[in-house]
């Protein structure tokens, strides 16, 4: 069984609804729905990264985990 | 500047919030001495190296610091006892592994936990011997670097001076019959402030030797090419290779994305400035994220850039975002210790500059 969470190597800000994720070199911009997904992934993160995805759309997680965002890891 | 809103300060900081590199020197031993060494590593030093839980202290820091790939450089990794060991507690722990060697030391007990092994060849046969100082260096290398073949990416680096420059090529064709390999990075020594003095052997940056050394790099597969200390900035003259993508972000790997961490622990953004003035903080004692965010050596590169503190000529020069004036060691100020406000020399004699 495979837990997701936030890559520890990823950094963002938000500024004005629109979230900036950087990783690898690149920068990826979420705005309006990506946003407020991404809002409620984080509302549910704990302190160390994993988060609950309950009523999150299988396809943006995979988009996250398409980017590095998100990582899957073996739990532990 | 702005993209999507946001500022171009902002961005930046972003982007070197979390470092994604860290350069490990377990030792400063090594059984060569290399005429150009810029950390003057040779046998028969003592060196109080720290123990291996000493750095697997370190390595769960990098971890928790977001750090993804490790790089052992050195000294030779394999004088280090309990090297194999820390290779592999580095890769359980999700680690991309890098491995600097001379190759005069079988791979093999490290080849399934490395991403990556780059050995130091500096020359075919006896040329390679003479300038490790070490009889039968070339032929061990050759014979490691074949155990290993097939099993894991190989790539090779070389140091450029006198007494190898024409064999540049001899080298990438010989080792990429024998194993195909992955990076082939032939660099001109920069004179270290830290490294064996070799103004006899160290090639005269002319124009000419420039203009030869484009040539003998376009002979070799472009995919194949890693380029060194910014010379990424006077090799490519494209100018869509400096403005894309939409934020192009500076070369320099100095405060931005690695840390370069010594054989005590201490910590410093670029092997060629390791004085006082760069100390970051030494990582076994010290907060990691502390020493990431405030460090002055990581600090004094940042400001490079956030305060634009380049020459003016650099400021309307196509390759800014990316070249930011070049390597901080091939600057004319470096030997007597400047840092802002200089020109990477090589760009004046190589004609690199794109005025916009």
């Amino acid at each position: 069984m495979k837990k997701r969470m936030i890559s520890r190597s990823v950094s963002f800000i938000k500024k004005n609804e629109v979230y900036v994720f950087y990783i690898d070199f690149s920068f990826i911009f979420l705005r309006g729905i990506a946003a407020r997904l991404m809002d409620a992934i984080l509302e549910k993160a704990s302190l160390d990264g994993w988060f609950n995805l309950d009523g999150v759309p299988e396809d943006f997680i995979l988009y996250l985990i398409s980017k590095k965002i998100v990582v899957e890891e073996a739990e532990t | 500047m702005t993209l999507e809103g946001f500022e171009k300060k902002e961005l930046l900081q972003l982007s070197w919030h979390k470092p994604m590199m860290a350069q490990i020197e377990l030792t400063r031993d090594c059984n060569q001495k290399c005429v150009f060494c810029f950390r003057a590593c040779c046998p028969g030093k003592e060196y109080s190296t720290l123990r291996v839980n000493q750095w697997k202290i370190i390595i769960l820091k990098l971890k928790r610091l977001g750090v993804r790939r490790l790089n052992f450089s050195g000294g030779e990794n394999f004088l280090y006892p309990g090297f194999t060991e820390l290779v592999a507690f580095a890769r359980e722990e999700g680690f991309v592994v890098i491995i600097n060697t001379n190759g005069t030391f079988s791979c093999k007990a490290v080849a399934s936990n490395t991403g990556e092994i780059i050995f130091s060849i500096h020359g075919l046969r006896e040329t390679h011997d003479k300038i490790t100082n070490k009889r039968g260096a070339f032929s061990a290398v050759s014979r490691h670097i074949s155990e290993v073949a097939g099993s894991v990416r190989i790539s090779v680096n070389m140091v450029l001076i006198k007494l190898n420059y024409n064999q540049m090529n001899d080298v990438f064709e010989y080792f990429d019959q024998l194993c195909n390999l992955y990076k082939f990075s032939p660099t001109i020594s920069i004179k270290s402030l830290f490294g064996f003095n070799h103004d006899d052997y160290a090639l005269n940056m002319t124009r000419e030797l420039l203009s030869d050394y484009k040539k003998r790099l376009a002979r070799i597969p472009s995919q194949k090419i890693e380029l060194k200390h910014g010379f990424q900035s006077i090799y490519f003259g494209d100018p869509a290779f400096y403005t894309a993508p939409a934020f192009p972000l500076p070369n320099c790997a100095g405060g931005k994305y690695k840390l370069v961490i010594d054989y005590n622990g201490d910590v410093y953004p670029c092997n060629f400035f390791k004085s006082d003035k760069f100390y970051c903080g030494n990582i076994l004692s010290g907060d990691e994220m502390e020493i990431w965010k405030v460090g002055k050596g990581f600090n004094l590169f940042r400001e490079l850039v956030l305060q634009e503190a380049i020459p003016q000529k650099c400021q309307s020069c196509v390759k800014k975002a990316r070249c930011f004036s070049g390597c901080r060691a091939w600057t004319e100020q470096y030997q007597k210790g400047g840092f802002e406000n200089a020109a990477d020399r090589r760009c004046e004699i190589g004609d690199a500059f794109v005025g916009s």
